[in-house]
């Protein structure tokens, strides 16, 4: 016994925050989490392309300042407007009506021409942007994010039958969920949600006035609604994946399986449809084999989220699929969780 | 499927501790627990009253169970009960916050230290992180463990998990602990310590403390009161001492001479005796007078009485015999 051992000691300290435990769990699963040092090289390389989307907002809104980078800017906005397919609604009127008087308009170096261009097309420009990096660069490294994570937060616990140090304490089976589940959270707002908020404040920094803030109030909130798309889903899957298996690199190759094989069928199927219709090709191109993969539903359900869609209604079926695939991976980690204590 | 009882209907039968003014602090009443076809428990009424409970049972008995319907995990399919005068069916986290439990499963969290286990432990149960630290430091200097604090807890001994469990069922002061085999993997001495332990707890910081176990001889060293529960029934709850008496009362003789013609004597004075396999007599004393005649038989057949003390029953042999019946109710000795 230590020679300045007291013996036990009551203690009559309060606990202000109950209701809040299960923020403890997800402090000590980012924690946890954090030890590993490839989770923290592939959040530095997330990172990187922040750069590249800090750097697109910048030479758009630099047209303003500097007039011989305009015509570079009116060729990206035709590219996006034209593969996006919302160009084909006739959204966008472009200020010309012919190749000659776009080749004039492109000489262009009169300020109020090209400010009243921006202007108009900042809104779109920078939701593409917001688009493709939630898209194709975070969505991506959000799938290896969330499969570092989230398959061992629940299959460890169950492996060394953690679950009634948690349960026996004034938490539900729910906030346990919810606890691990901010765990996922915390990276996936940490790699998307701040970094394109960012995107937005740096490209609002960089534009002629704050009266951009009117054109562009939404993207904020898409932003959020995005992240919300991307995280949601994705960690009920994976941690229903994690409540599954007790080996937590079980629950990982099913994880990676999941989205490998899927997106990969779809691009086969989706070639295949190309190669005999070699004219339905955009660079937003949506295959009808796209349910087959997460990511590519994902990806749809996100250009909705940014507006980019020619028939919002055209997201139904795919956000009926991510509701269902939430719902029913959420029950079975629910009854995952819950049966330790029943039996 | 039985319906479920108003929880507020908490009937006054009278339990064991008969004449025991001990406050009680769980009370269960008619409770009873399926699992599908499985009947886990069955019409269970008990109380536990402050101080150290046993509840003993063989596998499969139900105790854990009993001790998750306790901490409000699982609720009852009938009955009712109050656990420190809350509902266990409405009131389960109320339950856990007051409630320590250390669990018999080897639960740990891979890859953090002990100290941040029982640091976590507290930041659960809704106390600040720094003060949560700082009494995580406390309990372990309480529970005996030093500089292994600070190591993974993936790399703990046996031993040093059970002691780990028990601080963090200590963490936030409880005012009742639940223990599912606190000694089980433990060395003698470290068995000892622990025994001490929760002997403080209940004499020095008024802790109840209810402690499942298979080891009898634990709760015949530190438990006031026992329960033991099989197939789902209590066959017996009362005080240790009532518990150890004899069905009649008896005394225990050991001599130094003639057993025979100390027997011989008993029988021609019309006592009934009888010699147990240790070589003592158990003479039977149904009015509680013998003790001066048995002085002067033996001296008249010519022999020495080394010892003569009440006869008890050992708990091994409670535990055998309540195993050994049929379902008897509430199961009050």
């Amino acid at each position: 016994m230590a020679m300045h051992d007291l013996g036990y000691r009551s203690w009559d300290a309060h606990a202000p925050y109950q209701k809040y435990s299960w923020l403890s769990i997800s402090r000590y699963g980012v924690r946890l989490a954090w030890k590993s040092h490839w989770l923290r090289r592939i959040v530095f390389l997330a990172f990187m392309p922040v750069a590249l989307m800090v750097g697109a907002v910048f030479f758009f809104e630099q047209a303003s300042n500097t007039p011989a980078i305009f015509p570079a800017v009116v060729t990206v906005v035709e590219f996006l407007e034209r593969n996006d397919g919302q160009s084909a609604d006739g959204d966008f009127q472009q200020p010309y009506q012919s190749m000659a008087d776009r080749a004039v308009f492109l000489r262009t170096r009169d300020p109020e021409k090209i400010a009243s261009y921006l202007s108009e097309h900042r809104p779109r420009v920078w939701k593409d942007i917001l688009f493709v990096f939630f898209k194709n660069s975070q969505g991506l490294t959000l799938v290896i994010l969330i499969g570092m994570i989230a398959p061992g937060l629940i299959s460890r616990d169950m492996q060394s039958r953690a679950f009634l140090l948690y349960l026996s304490r004034p938490i539900t089976p729910f906030q346990y969920a919810l606890g691990k589940a901010t765990t996922v959270w915390v990276f996936v707002a940490s790699v998307s949600t701040i970094p394109a908020l960012a995107v937005y404040f740096v490209g609002v920094l960089f534009s002629p006035n704050l009266g951009v803030l009117l054109n562009t109030w939404d993207i904020p909130l898409r932003i959020l609604l995005a992240s919300g798309v991307l995280a949601i889903p994705t960690t009920a899957l994976a941690l229903c994946l994690s409540s599954i298996v007790h080996e937590s690199r079980y629950a990982g190759f099913s994880w990676y399986a999941i989205w490998i094989v899927g997106a990969v069928a779809t691009n086969i199927l989706t070639g295949i449809a190309i190669a005999e219709d070699p004219q339905n090709i955009s660079f937003f191109a949506r295959s009808a084999w796209s349910w087959l993969s997460l990511y590519h539903v994902l990806g749809i359900v996100e250009q909705w989220v940014f507006g980019l869609m020619a028939k919002p209604t055209d997201v139904i079926p795919y956000l009926t699929m991510l509701v269902v695939l939430t719902i029913v991976c959420f029950s079975i980690l629910m009854r995952r969780i819950t049966a330790p204590i029943r039996i | 499927m039985a319906e479920k009882t108003n929880p507020g209907d908490v009937e006054p039968i009278q339990l064991a501790w008969d004449g025991d003014t001990t406050p009680t602090v769980v009370e269960l009443r008619g409770l009873t627990k399926r699992f599908g076809n499985v009947i886990a428990l069955t019409d269970v009424s008990l109380d536990v009253p402050q101080g150290i409970t046993g509840l003993l049972g063989p596998n499969g008995a139900g105790k854990s169970t009993l001790i998750k319907i306790l901490l409000g995990l699982v609720q009852p399919t009938a009955g009712t009960g109050l656990v420190e005068g809350r509902d266990v069916l409405r009131e389960g986290k109320a339950i856990r916050a007051s409630v320590g439990f250390m669990p018999e499963d080897d639960c740990y969290i891979p890859g953090i230290s002990g100290v941040e286990m029982v640091h976590f432990a507290a930041c659960l149960n809704g106390y600040p992180s720094l003060e949560g630290l700082r009494r995580a430091h406390e309990v372990l200097d309480f529970c005996g463990t030093e500089e292994e604090r600070y190591r993974e807890v993936d790399t703990y001994s046996t031993g040093m998990r059970q002691k780990l469990k028990f601080a963090q069922a200590l963490v936030h002061d409880p005012s009742l602990l639940i223990l599912d085999e606190p000694t089980s993997g433990l060395d003698p001495d470290e068995r000892q310590i622990m025994l001490n332990r929760i002997q403080s707890l209940s004499r020095k910081a008024g802790m109840s403390v209810l402690i499942s176990t298979h080891i009898l001889p634990d709760v015949q060293q530190i438990c006031d009161h026992a329960i033991v529960l099989v197939e789902g029934q209590v066959r017996r709850q009362d005080s240790i001492e009532n518990l150890n008496r004899t069905s009649s009362p008896s005394l225990q003789v050991r001599i130094v001479g003639d057993m025979a013609a100390y027997t011989t004597a008993l029988g021609n004075a019309g006592i009934t005796s009888s010699l147990d396999g240790t070589g003592t007599l158990i003479v039977e004393d149904p009015a509680g007078d013998l003790a001066g005649r048995l002085w002067s038989l033996a001296f008249q057949a010519g022999v020495g009485i080394r010892s003569l003390t009440p006869a008890m029953t050992s708990l091994d042999e409670v535990f055998i015999q309540a195993m050994q019946e049929g379902g008897s109710g509430n199961g009050n000795a």
